[in-house]
């Protein structure tokens, strides 16, 4: 797992298992990334090859967290195994998703032309 | 809300946001319930004709307290619980609502309110109490002087009543605050200035004092169904992804 910010948002970048084994992990860094006062985050799914519910849970919670007030949690890059748990769950409904990183990071953007 | 539909007909998943706390209080074992309406009065009793709810109406907004005097002549001589509850928060869950109706079973205090504590609380009603801990009184954010701001502990909008004590509290109501109405809150005052016992339950649950009040709160609260949705499917999810993990040596 690594975190970068870009311009304010936070990008998390998961790899491998986001499930139980690494719930206290996610937990932690986003624990983290909060006190710092980020409240934009966008989680890269690219690598990711297998979720759970706890690894779910992890997400959600920090949606619950950051959406309380005027932050978002926005995913990007999800694989096709990933994808379709999002939509079992509809979950899918809660996170906003984009097909890349850039993507994800500039709908943080205000758009126009300001 | 930017619309002309009452904001409690306002859908969240497809159900009016009035339906969940209808269903929430019927589930916590509410036996009659009584729908206080004001706004989009016509609209709000065509659209819920099967609901079992019963209607009054409020004709003039003059606060919360004045909504709960509406219904008046279902509490004159009845004797037992009141539960109140606003119809703009879908996400207050039948649980809750019991816990908050089992405390005043258990302490038979005449009145106990649901309260959540904050770091930094938005507009709720601050939970004001004397040195020795006993609830005094609840303020509202705009009639709070800076101490009282400081509180942590604050009112989400739910509560269970001793009928009688809240009938007696309802005849003394004023409106002498920021906003000039009559609020349900200082029933809280009166019964504990008269030296009733006022309780609160105190919820951990940030998404249960979810109120709507703009379509961002309903964007929310759609969002928190879905996520109520998704985890009774986390099990689910688990046995999927032990299938996908590679076996172990």
């Amino acid at each position: 797992m690594t975190t970068e910010n870009e311009g304010g948002v936070a990008v998390v970048v998961l790899g491998g298992s986001v499930d139980a084994a690494h719930a206290e992990q996610l937990h932690r860094v986003f624990g983290g990334l909060l006190a710092e006062g980020v409240h934009d985050f966008v989680i890269d799914l690219t690598d990711v090859k297998v979720v759970d519910g706890a690894g779910l849970a992890e997400l959600v919670g920090l949606f619950k967290r950051v959406r309380i007030g005027p932050g978002d949690v926005r995913l990007c890059g999800s694989p096709p195994w990933v994808k379709v748990m999002f939509v079992m769950t509809r979950l899918n409904r809660v996170f906003a998703a984009f097909d890349n990183r850039a993507a994800a990071v500039s709908s943080f953007r205000p758009t126009g032309d300001g | 809300m930017g619309s002309d539909l009452p904001k409690v007909l306002h859908p969240v998943d497809g159900r009016a946001m009035v339906e969940y706390c209808i269903d929430a209080a019927r589930e916590a074992g509410v036996d009659e319930i009584v729908l206080v309406v004001g706004h989009g009065r016509e609209q709000v009793m065509d659209a819920l004709p099967d609901s079992g709810v019963q209607f009054v109406e409020q004709t003039e907004q003059l606060g919360t307290g004045h909504a709960v005097v509406q219904a008046r002549t279902f509490l004159d001589g009845y004797a037992g619980n009141v539960v109140v509850l606003y119809g703009d928060m879908p996400m207050l869950t039948a649980a809750t609502i019991r816990s908050v109706v089992d405390h005043r079973d258990a302490t038979d205090a005449a009145a106990v309110a649901l309260t959540i504590e904050l770091e930094n609380p938005p507009d709720f009603g601050r939970i004001v109490r004397h040195d020795d801990g006993r609830v005094a009184r609840i303020v509202e954010a705009r009639d709070a002087t800076p101490e009282e701001l400081a509180v942590r502990e604050v009112n989400v909008g739910a509560y269970c009543f001793d009928a009688v004590a809240l009938v007696g509290a309802l005849d003394r109501l004023g409106c002498d605050n920021a906003q000039g109405e009559y609020y349900l809150t200082d029933v809280i005052g009166i019964l504990a200035a008269d030296g009733h016992r006022v309780e609160t339950v105190v919820t951990a649950n940030m998404e249960e004092a979810l109120g709507i009040n703009d379509p961002e709160h309903l964007d929310f609260a759609e969002k928190l169904r879905h996520i109520r949705y998704a985890e009774r499917m986390y099990p689910r999810v688990d046995a999927l992804a032990r299938e996908r993990r590679p076996p172990t040596a």
